[in-house]
């Protein structure tokens, strides 16, 4: 039923080609009108701006964090950081929408969306959630089958990797992320977790409340909740801050513990300090690669 | 420190009409140019021509909307909320009868604070940021005259200062509690700015600061009796007490729609009524005027410096007058004694 609405819906746009208002609810359930096709983005997260690359698209600006891919993303002009992003550089650039993604938009969406620019907060904090983007972005731009074939080539890649996934054993993983000096456990609620759970680990963090609600899934564990749980592996991403720097690790404070040297991922040796982009903060059209890494570290050749 | 605030030197001589006129000229040139200037510098490069095309609505979409949805209004806020913190120093000056009050030192502002995340985390935000930080200011500023009643002004001024303790405290526990990567929104509450902030700031806040701008503009002669304190004020014709809270709750108001609109700006009160007091003797007929102005001058310019000196990153003004208000009351503490 819903297949025959979409199809006379595409086969009624098909013959419309004038710009023609699209209204979406997104992320932060904002609902926000623009006009299809969307020409000029200015892309506000690293997720946005590497899945309108994918399908073939230029966004018009980026946050400066934006590395990815490196040749492409260089002629992009910069709007600041993903989190503060620069107003006027922002309209200095005659956007006709600005697209950022819950994780680093969220905080200014307020004042971003009192703006006359339309602004859509794509969700960002699973697999499923980066497949949506791609199926939105193809909508606003009307290029629907252009990143209907960018979407299947990464979900086959990805579907590669997660056959590879052993059936025999699953390890316990820790995922840390350091942020404003503090060290935060990621559950199943985050993109990261999420691709954990792909690989079919078991996250030490998973359904553990965050006590910020606009950040489901960063919680904070402690040191005693860790050494119970006992994770087998590992992983710390560590962020880069405003001027590039690696921010602190999230082991920085856990490592002169004692008793964070008898978990089993310490003494085995399995414990990795990576860098939170793009596990964690981009997701995006890197998932195939990250989980591909991820397998590496989860379930080691022997 | 519990002498009125009166320097000896200028209470011999009142100031010339000239002076008087000549400062508040200079003060209200300084505000136009910290404006001017506010409205050229910015990520997007602006000219007094564009500024002016802009005003006289000739120019493009972008300079528009640059100007009219994130300079402008920025500017302008700046100015308000500037001007509530100055005035709220010399009306609490007065109550409290010493040269060492001020919203931020006294609790107010943090109260302020404390109250808007409290209220927003809880659901309340609806109701406007403003509104949830003057509940706050008001609720300190309850307590204050409550807890005191009938005790000397520097145990009023000592409760005061418990109290922006004990909301610091608050806003740590409230960090603490929420913590999350995104726990740096309360960190925006201690040291407030105006990243991002116009005209649904300005749309929340001015109902509230507007009045409460006028009101005290029309309280000098009050303020001048009960700086006397209350039995000399109830002798010359002023039911004392009621004069003295209600300058205490017109600060908190004017405290509360500031600290709800930018987060904490420390010392602003402390140093317009310091300076104006400095340039313009010590009469409240002049000093909440100048105090006004020089909040304005010293949030604007703040605010100028915040976003230019360390662009494309933000220094929130906050920490700047923070920074020069802690010193100055070193200076102030020192002199003193």
């Amino acid at each position: 039923m819903k297949k025959i609405h979409s199809i006379a819906l595409s086969a009624l746009f098909a013959g419309l080609a004038i710009a023609a208002p699209l209204t979406i609810r997104d992320a932060l359930g904002r609902s926000v009108t623009v006009n299809a096709p969307v020409k000029r983005v200015v892309a506000l997260s690293l997720t946005t701006t590497e899945i309108m690359i994918d399908i073939g698209l230029n966004p018009i600006g980026r946050p400066s964090s934006a590395t990815h891919p490196e040749a492409k993303v260089k002629s992009i002009p910069e709007v600041g950081s993903a989190y503060r992003p620069d107003i006027e550089k922002i309209l200095a650039l005659k956007p006709d929408l600005m697209l950022g993604s819950v994780g680093t938009t969220a905080a200014q969406a307020r004042a971003l969306g009192a703006l006359s620019v339309p602004l859509i907060v794509t969700p960002d904090s699973s697999l499923k959630d980066v497949y949506d983007n791609y199926t939105l972005i193809g909508q606003l731009t009307k290029q629907e089958a252009q990143a209907k074939v960018a979407l299947q080539f990464l979900q086959s890649k990805i579907k590669r990797v997660i056959a590879k996934v052993p059936k025999t054993s699953k390890p316990k993983v820790l995922a840390l992320l350091s942020a404003g000096g503090q060290s935060f456990s990621t559950t199943d609620e985050t993109y990261i977790g999420d691709l954990l759970e792909k690989l079919s680990a078991l996250n030490v963090a998973k359904g553990t409340p965050s006590a910020d609600p606009r950040q489901p899934g960063f919680v904070v564990l402690s040191l005693e909740q860790i050494v119970v749980a006992n994770p087998d592996v590992v992983l710390a991403f560590r962020p880069r801050t405003a001027t590039g720097a690696y921010a602190p690790s999230p082991l920085e404070k856990l490592e002169t513990q004692p008793a964070y040297k008898n978990l089993n991922a310490v003494k085995n040796n399995r414990v990795h300090l990576l860098d939170a982009d793009p596990f964690v903060t981009a997701p995006g059209p890197r998932a195939a690669e990250s989980m591909k890494v991820l397998l590496g570290l989860l379930y080691p050749k022997k | 420190m519990t002498e009125p605030a009166t320097p000896p030197s200028r209470s011999v001589l009142p100031l010339e009409r000239g002076t008087v006129i000549f400062w508040f000229l200079a003060l209200v040139i300084v505000l136009l140019m910290v404006i001017a200037i506010s409205l050229v510098v910015g990520s997007y490069p602006v000219n007094l021509q564009d500024v002016l095309a802009w005003v006289s609505g000739r120019g493009d979409t972008t300079l528009n909307q640059i100007m009219g949805e994130v300079r402008a209004p920025r500017v302008f806020l700046t100015v308000v909320v500037g001007a509530c913190l100055g005035l709220a120093g010399p009306l609490l000056q007065s109550s409290f009868r010493t040269t060492l009050a001020d919203p931020y030192l006294l609790g107010l502002a943090g109260f302020s604070a404390l109250n808007a995340v409290l209220l927003q985390v809880s659901g309340y935000a609806g109701f406007g940021m403003p509104v949830l930080g003057v509940l706050g200011a008001l609720e300190a500023a309850f307590l204050i005259t409550r807890f005191t009643q009938d005790t000397s002004s520097e145990r009023r001024a000592l409760v005061g200062v418990s109290f922006a303790s004990i909301s610091v405290a608050g806003l740590a526990l409230l960090l603490a509690l929420g913590a999350s990567p995104s726990s740096a929104n309360v960190i925006g509450w201690v040291v407030g700015g105006f990243y991002a902030q116009g005209t649904p700031q300005l749309n929340a806040m001015l109902p509230i600061a507007v009045p409460a701008i006028i009101v005290a503009f029309l309280l000098g002669r009050a303020a001048n009796l009960v700086q006397l304190g209350d039995d000399v004020s109830q002798n010359l014709g002023l039911n004392a007490r009621v004069a003295r809270n209600g300058l205490i709750f017109l600060a908190a108001v004017l405290t509360g729609v500031a600290v709800g609109t930018s987060g904490l700006l420390g010392f602003v009160g402390l140093i317009a009524a310091g300076l104006a007091r400095a340039l313009l003797g010590t009469d409240y007929r002049r000093l909440i005027p100048a105090a006004c102005l020089i909040g304005a001058i010293a949030v604007s310019l703040s605010d100028l410096l915040g976003r230019t000196l360390l662009a494309p990153n933000e220094v929130p003004a906050g920490a700047f007058t923070t920074l020069v208000g802690g010193i100055y009351l070193t200076f102030l503490s020192r002199r003193a004694q």
